[in-house]
């Protein structure tokens, strides 16, 4: 028998390790990126017992200019027609099968996938998820950006961090065609100004975002609520449009703070609860309460003196407000109101009817709808954020007092857009899905329910069928209508702030973070603490240009 | 090869090489490639290398090198201009950040507590491992299991869900048992120890592993011997195993102090370096700068920062731990 011949050892190993390494590279190759995973929310706390039904019809509310752009806009149409959705979109289905990669947000990604679906399959698009959480996606984009990486097809970017994308050049002009699918016009003119840069529209709308605040209307009006409150602070509670400014709002968390409003059986109902955590939201928290105190409504300047990009972060304003602040959530918000509740654990310890008010974007309206976490549908009432009857004056360099309460309702963030990166690999049907993703019938379901899209278009503020009607949400009507008022009177009131929108957006909101907090913790100095943000800044906008920022911060303020 | 005759089994006989030559199959692909491609042995060792020096070259020498490129740059990714060289200027920068100092103590303080108590719980679960008799196999996979549970999840879960200071679970229990609620993430203090905690889940866990690896290691012969003589168990732990296992102590607890060192994701989690900043680490510091606010020059100084800062602790801590390593070493011999 002859004998067999063998590979030797040696051989063997040679061989094996030029496959093994083949193999690693070219499974590398293969891989496409994992999406980073969605922290889990918190389950809702217990059950609340029904609670009463507010008795008194809705304010009526003078007509207010749409605020921002300049003052001497037309003020928006009682109810605007709504702009008919284009039945057939004009490109036929694609012969090969379209892959487009979005990066976005988990939840408002799935959203719009599931919302598009039968569009995707009749066009013969599919969509790849890049799934970020609400901190990284913004910092993914900007470094793809400057690493002229390729991260997706289209994208979802918010005003504040995509003014630099627009100034390099990063993102595509949006075509005249794409914008008539999206019934431009019907988009709030505020929220169409963000969406834009230096004449040009570089964004789709997606998702409108503004602070508004929301209580519990049927605790408001709740009639043994209601003596007790008039007994003690002399003046009864306004059940539907809630404290009207942050003298009324500290009376409304004390008298709260400490009994069983909630029917809990237990006395843990607390007065409100507000963004306050660091590297979350804190940043939008701050400016929502501040505000009031520092937005004169005859300056424009708010977060730098809009002449000499001086920060006016530590004038007198602000240093009261950070002072009260604190102060308030120590004493009348849940524990550790003051430093560790992010938006999330806001909006769940007021839908788990733990905090009788709260200060946020929409999505603590639409998150109420929710029957999965929300134990208070139908029971919530908004209005725009509390006033102040004394305002700062830069000219005089004292609080003013002014005759009726003055508001300020801030814009904060923005609002998500989709825009389309310049080194995408199927623009054209990244617009048109975008496009379609931007429609008038995609955003009237997305809006209602608890997407995290909040409402853009005019139609959004006076046609309550879009939130009644909507499946998932079935908004009680006299909630939508409250809903719809409060956010219509935010984003056109004359003397609402607009947020920051300059270059290297997030390298200000660090040391704004760090000063508030270590003030919000009790370890340091409010004025000295708002000092070093101040110098901070002050480096921060010299790196830029003095003047670039100028210019931008004049741009988005409307002080052109 | 033909056997030697003095070796060769009886009744053997040699085979014919002729015979192999002219019936021998024919060279396989295998063969001739080997052939073609005949190295030799040292040749093979970096054929063999390769992979992992391509590897390491990719994600360690390179990212270094290029990051310590940009300490000298003014590279921010939010300015539209191309980066420019600036020299020393990010460096005098950091040196001159008062701002780091807080944040270098808060990492020191958390790299000394969690590192001790690791270490300490983790000896004396090694210990117990290595006399245990029954479920010893049991054991030492329950006790590895948090190291193979991710970082994060255990933060989110027990950290801010755990010890949330309204519904968690420890607060709960706390006040069913009639104590005063602890303000876990509200105050500074207690903040620190959560994270403290949250760490030692999966630190322990790596300080089990090692130790008990050194504890099977060790020989027995010196620890019969000094029975033999009479010392008590505590004695013996003393005077003999704790000594024999001073290496893998050493090596434990500087690979644990490098971690610690470097934390950032159970910290972002939780606390998001509050309340205020007192949880803040040197790591968070620098991700919020370079990577949140897209100041990477700066954060790559800092980050340079950090590893300067390891390297000299790496350095006297080896020094200091010479002298036990040393006898440790001359005992075993």
């Amino acid at each position: 028998m002859q004998a067999k011949k063998l590979t030797s050892r040696r051989e063997f190993i040679r061989l094996g390790t030029i496959g093994a390494a083949s193999a690693v590279i070219l499974v590398a190759c293969a891989q496409a990126p994992a999406a980073p995973t969605e922290v889990p929310k918190a389950a809702a706390p217990t059950q609340a017992p029904a609670a009463a039904t507010p008795t008194q019809a809705p304010a009526a509310a003078p007509t207010q200019a749409p605020a921002a752009a300049t003052p001497t806009q037309a003020p928006a149409a009682a109810k605007p027609t709504v702009a008919a959705t284009p039945a057939a979109q004009p490109k036929p289905a694609s012969k090969e099968q379209v892959v487009l990669r979005y990066a976005g947000l988990t939840s408002m990604g799935e959203s719009l996938i599931k919302w598009t679906k039968d569009w995707l399959d009749a066009k013969n698009y599919k969509v790849e998820l890049s799934a970020y959480d609400q901190q990284s996606l913004p910092e993914k984009i900007v470094q793809a950006a400057a690493t002229r990486t390729y991260i997706a097809d289209m994208i979802q970017i918010g005003p504040n961090e995509s003014i630099g994308l627009k100034a390099a050049g990063y993102v595509k002009e949006v075509p005249t065609d794409v914008l008539k699918t999206v019934s431009w016009d019907e988009v709030a003119p505020i929220f169409r100004r963000l969406l834009g840069y230096k004449g040009k529209i570089y964004a789709l709308p997606y998702d409108g975002d503004a602070h508004s605040a929301a209580f519990r209307g049927d605790v408001f009006a709740d009639a043994d609520n209601q003596t007790k409150f008039k007994a003690k602070y002399g003046y009864a509670m306004d059940a539907e449009l809630g404290p009207k400014d942050w003298v009324e709002y500290r009376n409304y968390a004390e008298f709260f703070t400490g009994s069983d409003w909630n029917k809990t059986g237990k006395k843990d109902g607390f007065g409100f609860a507000h963004m306050t955590k660091r590297n979350d939201t804190l940043f939008w928290g701050f400016f929502s309460r501040a505000a009031a105190y520092a937005k004169h409504p005859d300056n424009p300047s708010f977060f730098f003196d809009v002449k000499t990009m001086k920060p006016r972060i530590n004038n007198p304003a602000f240093v009261r407000a950070v002072k009260e602040w604190k102060e308030e959530c120590d004493k009348w918000s849940p524990p550790g109101g003051g430093t560790q509740l992010g938006w999330g654990n806001v909006i769940e310890a007021y839908t788990g009817n733990r905090a009788a008010m709260c200060i946020g974007w929409g999505d603590h309206g639409t998150n109420s709808q929710n029957p999965e976490t929300s134990i208070i549908k139908g029971k919530s009432r908004y209005s725009m954020t509390p006033g102040s009857k004394e305002v700062y004056n830069d000219s005089s360099g004292k609080f003013e007092s002014m005759q009726a309460v003055s508001y300020a309702p801030f814009i904060a963030y923005g609002g998500w857009s989709l825009s389309i990166p310049r080194d995408s690999k199927n623009p054209e049907a990244a617009f048109d899905w975008g496009g379609y993703c931007a429609s008038l019938d995609i955003s009237n379901k997305m809006v209602p329910a608890w997407t995290g899209a909040n409402p853009i278009r005019n139609s959004q503020f006076t046609d309550v069928k879009i939130y009644t009607g909507n499946t998932d949400a079935k908004w009680d009507e006299k909630e939508a209508l409250s809903y719809m008022k409060s956010i219509k009177d935010t984003i056109s009131h004359p003397n609402a702030v607009a947020d920051l929108r300059i270059l290297g957006f997030f390298e200000y909101v660090h040391p704004l973070e760090e000063a508030v907090a270590t003030v919000m913790a009790g370890q340091a100095d409010p004025q000295k603490a708002l000092d070093q943000c101040a110098t901070a800044w002050d480096t921060i906008t010299k790196k830029f240009g003095v003047d670039t920022q100028r210019e931008l911060y004049a741009d988005a303020i409307g002080a052109v | 090869m033909e056997v030697p005759v003095a070796i060769r089994p009886a009744g053997q006989e040699p085979v014919d090489a002729s015979l192999a030559t002219k019936s021998a199959p024919a060279a396989s692909p295998f063969s001739r490639l080997a052939r073609a491609t005949a190295l030799s042995d040292q040749q093979y060792k970096w054929v063999l290398l390769l992979p992992a020096i391509v590897v390491i070259f990719l994600l360690a020498i390179f990212p270094m090198a290029f990051a310590f490129v940009v300490t000298f740059t003014n590279w921010d990714l939010y300015l539209v201009d191309p980066p420019k060289f600036i020299g020393l200027d990010q460096w005098i920068r950091v040196l001159t950040d008062i701002g780091f100092l807080i944040p270098a103590r808060n990492t020191i303080v958390f790299a000394a507590g969690a590192v001790t108590f690791e270490f300490l719980v983790g000896l004396i679960v090694a210990l117990a491992l290595n006399n245990c008799g029954r479920g010893r196999t049991f054991f030492r996979i329950a006790f590895l299991l948090p190291l193979m549970v991710s970082p994060v999840a255990v933060a989110f879960i027990m950290g801010r869900t755990m010890f949330d200071p309204s519904v968690g679970p420890a607060h709960d229990i706390l006040v069913s048992l009639g104590m005063m609620p602890i303000p876990w993430l509200i105050d500074s203090f207690w903040a620190m120890i959560t994270l403290i905690i949250v760490d030692s889940w999966g630190g322990t866990a790596f300080m089990i592993l090692m130790l008990t690896a050194g504890l099977q290691s060790l020989p027995q012969e010196p620890s019969e011997a000094a029975k033999v003589d009479g010392a008590s168990e505590w004695q013996n732990l003393r005077y003999v195993t704790l000594p024999l296992l001073a290496p893998v102590m050493v090596t434990a607890v500087l690979i644990r102090s490098l971690d610690a060192f470097k934390v950032v994701d159970i910290i972002a989690t939780i606390t998001g370096g509050g309340p205020g900043n007192a949880t803040e680490s040197l790591t968070l510091r620098v991700y919020n700068i370079a990577v949140r606010g897209g100041d990477v020059s700066y954060g790559a100084t800092a980050g340079y920062g950090l590893v300067i800062i390891m390297t000299v602790f790496t350095v006297l801590y080896l020094l200091a731990t010479r002298s036990s390593v040393s006898a440790a070493i001359g005992r075993e011999r």
